[in-house]
């Protein structure tokens, strides 16, 4: 019965790397600047590394929000969650993994009469308006920085095309340990604090604590997701949805990188906390609603016709819908079970 | 990569070499043609059979080495469509070149100056696309200028012909035959600087499409 609980952490995170990883590479694999295996085996690298070195952080935050001791409602909790994202995608809205499961711990707490604590639940919440915002204001500077470069300094067509690879690369494996960091709290944050699981002794001496052991279990189940599902839906992204010049998509791909790593990093959140400055919730936030901002930002400052407005009202659609459906399902599946 | 990138870079900077080869040995060769000095003609007729020979071979590796390895998906359209139009520059100069030794037309000595002018013309018009395509590749943002140059010429260009032709047609020394030939010459030559603005009209657009 182990087993099975743990397969939906498994699922959930099969099914983000499937989807989520063509937010980082989709456009270097849809316009044909990187090949699918290279990107497929750099990301699943990063994935794992950022949920080892890196996933603490919003991992803590999420059991600040409901400390889940069941194996049995961690695995509920998942389970409603991956369905809400398999549901919402079926119907082509693009959904959130972290917003799904917010919706189910706090499902979880009304059920067992836990009072939520307000104070992490607007900090979770602030940061879903943020990201976006966020996101779209860091491609506005970091294109208003490339234009004057590229503007200021002659650079042949060919080798700015072979540094633009070279950077693809460097700045997908970026946004990929990122990923890692920020999303790994979806998909194993729940069980962290299960009776059931312990940690593993080798060769009689050796602790591997079960956090690290769910980091990389789940950091697994991200990278195979990668690794065998997600061709389709990186050269579905690259070629119809996210149809972006390589430079464009270096600039969203960026934007959407930094801001998923300030909001999982613990050493850069206690750096800008050393600075005197307000404290950065290490919260799990939406890849695909980053990569929607920073795009936003990018035509803000080049067109502003070109802005899909329809996207953004999703996004805003999708922060109440996504956690509320999340919430129903899990209160029903742990009325039955 | 990086040796492929330098090796495509160089292939394109001697692409563009042949071209402005091309235009300086129409030009030697015209002067040539209208001075009688037929053996240097001959002479400037097959080198530019060579440059002809040497920039087909460049262009089928550009094009290949571009498509082949799937370099700069964004503008290898681009690229393929500007050096295929470069290539024209050079086919219509070399047939020019090749016509004056067929045909061999006579040109009446008092209208010289002005030939020799159209093809100083047509011959800078070329020269201009070649620094603008360089342009285009090195700092797109910077090619407006050279383009200016390029309508410029164009312009100049056409009244030269355009005079020529008047010129040719109001002697009434001359068979129309003869007029009809020698404007023959006149539009073919004046042809180049069409096709000089025919690229720079697409430098234009590719450009801005470059641009961030």
């Amino acid at each position: 019965m182990m087993i099975i609980y743990l397969l939906c952490g498994f699922f959930l995170g099969w099914s983000l790397g499937a989807n989520d990883a063509s937010n980082v590479f989709g456009t270097a694999v849809g316009s044909k600047m990187i090949k699918f295996k290279k990107a497929a085996i750099i990301s699943s690298i990063f994935v794992i590394a950022g949920c080892v070195l890196d996933g603490g952080g919003t991992t803590q935050t999420l059991n600040e929000l409901g400390k889940i001791t069941s194996l049995k409602d961690a695995a509920i909790v998942t389970f409603s969650s991956a369905f809400t994202v398999l549901m919402l995608t079926k119907m082509r809205l693009p959904v959130s993994t972290s917003q799904a499961i917010i919706g189910g711990i706090i499902g979880w707490n009304i059920l067992y009469n836990y009072s939520i604590d307000t104070e992490v639940l607007t900090r979770i919440v602030s940061t879903w308006l943020i990201c976006p915002l966020l996101a779209a204001i860091t491609a506005i500077i970091i294109y208003i920085i490339a234009r004057f470069i590229l503007f200021k300094i002659p650079f042949n067509l060919l080798k700015r095309d072979f540094y633009i690879r070279q950077f693809l690369i460097i700045i997908g494996a970026f946004g990929s340990y990122s990923l890692g960091a920020n999303n790994i709290a979806n998909v194993i944050g729940v069980f962290v604090n299960t009776s059931e699981l312990t940690d593993l002794v080798l060769f009689k001496e050796i602790i591997v604590p079960k956090e690290i052991l769910l980091y990389f279990a789940g950091g697994l189940s991200i990278a195979l997701g990668i690794l065998t599902y997600s061709k389709g839906v990186m050269l579905t992204v690259g070629r119809n949805l996210l149809k972006l010049s390589p430079e464009h998509a270096l600039i969203v791909v960026f934007s959407h990188s930094l801001v998923l790593f300030v909001f999982s990093s613990v050493i850069f959140s206690n750096f800008i906390t050393s600075l005197g400055l307000p404290e950065i919730p290490l919260v799990p936030v939406s890849s695909t609603q980053a990569i929607i901002g920073a795009i936003f930002g990018l035509g803000l400052v080049k067109s502003f016709y070109s802005i899909k407005f329809k996207a953004i009202g999703y996004i805003a659609l999708n922060w109440i819908l996504t956690p509320v459906i999340s919430l129903a399902i899990c209160v029903f599946l742990l009325i039955i079970f | 990569m990086f040796k492929l990138t330098k090796s495509i870079i160089s292939q394109i900077n001697d692409y563009l070499e042949n071209v402005k080869k091309s235009s300086v040995i129409f030009k030697d060769a015209f002067r040539c043609f209208l001075t009688n000095n037929n053996d240097e003609f001959e002479m400037q007729l097959t080198k530019m059979t060579e440059v002809e020979h040497n920039a087909d071979i460049l262009k089928r590796n550009i094009e290949n080495m571009l498509y082949k390895h799937s370099l700069i998906p964004e503008s290898r359209g681009d690229v393929w469509r500007l050096i295929e139009h470069l290539d024209e520059l050079i086919d219509t100069a070399k047939e020019i070149l090749v016509n004056f030794d067929i045909e061999k037309p006579d040109i009446p000595s008092d209208i010289y100056d002005a030939f020799f002018a159209l093809s100083d013309t047509v011959t800078a018009s070329v020269q201009e696309v070649v620094e603008a395509t360089k342009l285009y590749f090195y700092h797109p943002a910077a090619i407006k200028k050279s383009l200016e140059n390029i309508y410029q010429l164009e312009k100049k260009a056409d009244q030269i012909s355009n005079n020529l032709k008047r010129e040719i047609f109001s002697k009434k020394n001359l068979e129309l035959s003869h007029k009809t030939h020698i404007r023959y010459f006149i539009s073919r030559t004046d042809l180049l600087a069409d096709t000089a603005e025919t690229v720079a009209d697409m430098l234009s657009i590719y450009a801005i499409k470059l641009i961030v």
